[in-house]
């Protein structure tokens, strides 16, 4: 009888043992789960960290290599106070979402090297005026950016796009022999855009990019290799840079903008 | 229009909660109301104020605006505008009626697709205020607008 009410006492001791362990068991394996969620999100922000470090250090390696004369320090905003931007709709999204009042924006959705030179596209004061017509009415500019080349992608000679776009260059300097020129790299669109666009794609972008850095280097103006501060690490526009793949939202317009005040000369 | 419903719900609410009626229209709120409420294909982000009246040239005309717009893949806009008065209402919608008819010209050369879009801009004037909102549906920018003033009444 006394080993039967032992063996029932040592039963139920083992029977809540094994219970609490149980639990704590429990509690220790929801607690880890709590743990990794957490270590999760930790590393999912320190790769974020990281990246927005080496894009920061990317930054600087692109403000050395990309540039055909050597940058100066940094400049703010008010460095485009005698400032004309030359392009398309890029462009003027790159005005409107960074606010750059302060600069002339002599842009146009669809603007190309041809229509910039020869259509009345520019509103001035109530009239149309092609770009060079424009820069003629207020000469006192003392820097051109300009961006063009994604509206002729489709063009079937690419050496007509080339002598437009000197001849663009060489208005301008005619108009005003003072100003400092900036070429900007044509920007890359998506990878899915990219994958499924005959015209728009990498591979035309690559293309007339080389096209145009070497206009730069015969004409001495600069080429600003600007696509690399909206790229990803293949070269592509990110996807979530633009809803069409093509037209940068504001937070990549702010990139481009850094970019360009970071390689002022 | 799950949104619109939503936000009719929200307004029925706060009508019902005893909102003072009031003539005078929060412009940053309702834009950001119509951006929030309404469906883009873009996301429209807010313009800064000089800007605003660099792309509306009506700095004369109006007390304040506040414009959004979309990255260019689209015509897609919302712009509230507060005007001085009755006159200047009376040019502010002279100069939104060019403004379209420039947009329109625009895109027509550009993407042909959103010219259609264009054509089902709403422009609603209500007192001082003059709302402009270029979004395919255009019923639902009518609807939001409707619910809006009446409640502001």
């Amino acid at each position: 009888m006394i080993v039967k009410k032992s063996f029932y006492i040592l039963f139920l001791l083992i029977l809540f043992c094994i219970t609490s362990c149980k639990e704590q068991a429990e509690e220790v394996m929801a607690s880890s789960e709590v743990s990794e969620e957490i270590s999760v999100v930790a590393i999912e922000e320190s790769v974020l960290e990281e990246s927005v470090y080496v894009a920061e250090k990317e930054d600087v390696k692109i403000s050395t290599d990309s540039v055909v004369t050597p940058p100066n320090a940094a400049v703010d905003e008010s460095y485009f106070d005698d400032t004309v931007f030359i392009g398309d709709s890029r462009t003027q999204g790159f005005i409107y979402y960074n606010g750059l009042s302060n600069a002339i924006a002599y842009v146009d959705k669809g603007l190309n090297v041809d229509t910039a030179l020869n259509k009345q596209v520019i509103k001035l004061d109530g009239n149309c005026y092609t770009v060079p017509e424009a820069l003629e009415k207020g000469r006192d500019f003392k820097k051109v950016y300009i961006m063009l080349g994604i509206n002729e992608l489709g063009w079937v000679y690419s050496d007509i796009f080339i002598e437009k776009y000197s001849e663009l260059i060489d208005r301008i300097k005619e108009i005003n022999p003072e100003t400092t020129i900036y070429v900007q790299s044509i920007l890359p669109v998506t990878e899915e855009k990219s994958n499924s666009d005959e015209i728009f794609n990498m591979d035309k972008i690559g293309q007339y990019n080389t096209l145009i850095k070497a206009m730069a280097d015969e004409k001495g103006v600069i080429y600003l290799n600007v696509a690399e501060s909206v790229s990803d690490e293949n070269g592509f526009l990110p996807k979530e840079a633009a809803t069409d793949g093509i037209h940068l939202k504001k937070s990549y317009c702010a990139l481009w903008l850094e970019y360009l005040k970071n390689n002022a000369v | 229009m799950k949104k619109i419903l939503a936000l009719m719900l929200a307004l029925t609410f706060l009508t019902s909660c005893g909102n003072t009626a009031s003539k005078e229209i929060n412009i940053d709120s309702l834009a950001e109301t119509m951006v929030s409420s309404l469906d883009f294909e873009d996301e429209l982000m807010a313009i800064d104020s000089e800007m605003a009246f660099y792309i509306h040239d009506v700095e004369e005309l109006v007390n304040d605006a506040v414009v959004y717009l979309g990255s260019g893949a689209t015509a897609e806009e919302v712009a509230v505008f507060e005007a001085k008065n009755k006159n200047a209402m009376k040019e502010l919608k002279e100069e939104i009626a060019e403004y379209i008819e420039d947009k329109r010209d625009e895109y027509e050369d550009y993407i042909p697709a959103e010219v259609s879009r264009i054509n089902k801009a709403v422009i609603r004037e209500e007192g001082n205020y003059l709302v402009l909102c270029i979004n395919n549906d255009a019923e639902s920018v009518k609807t939001l607008l409707e619910i809006y003033f009446n409640k502001e009444k």
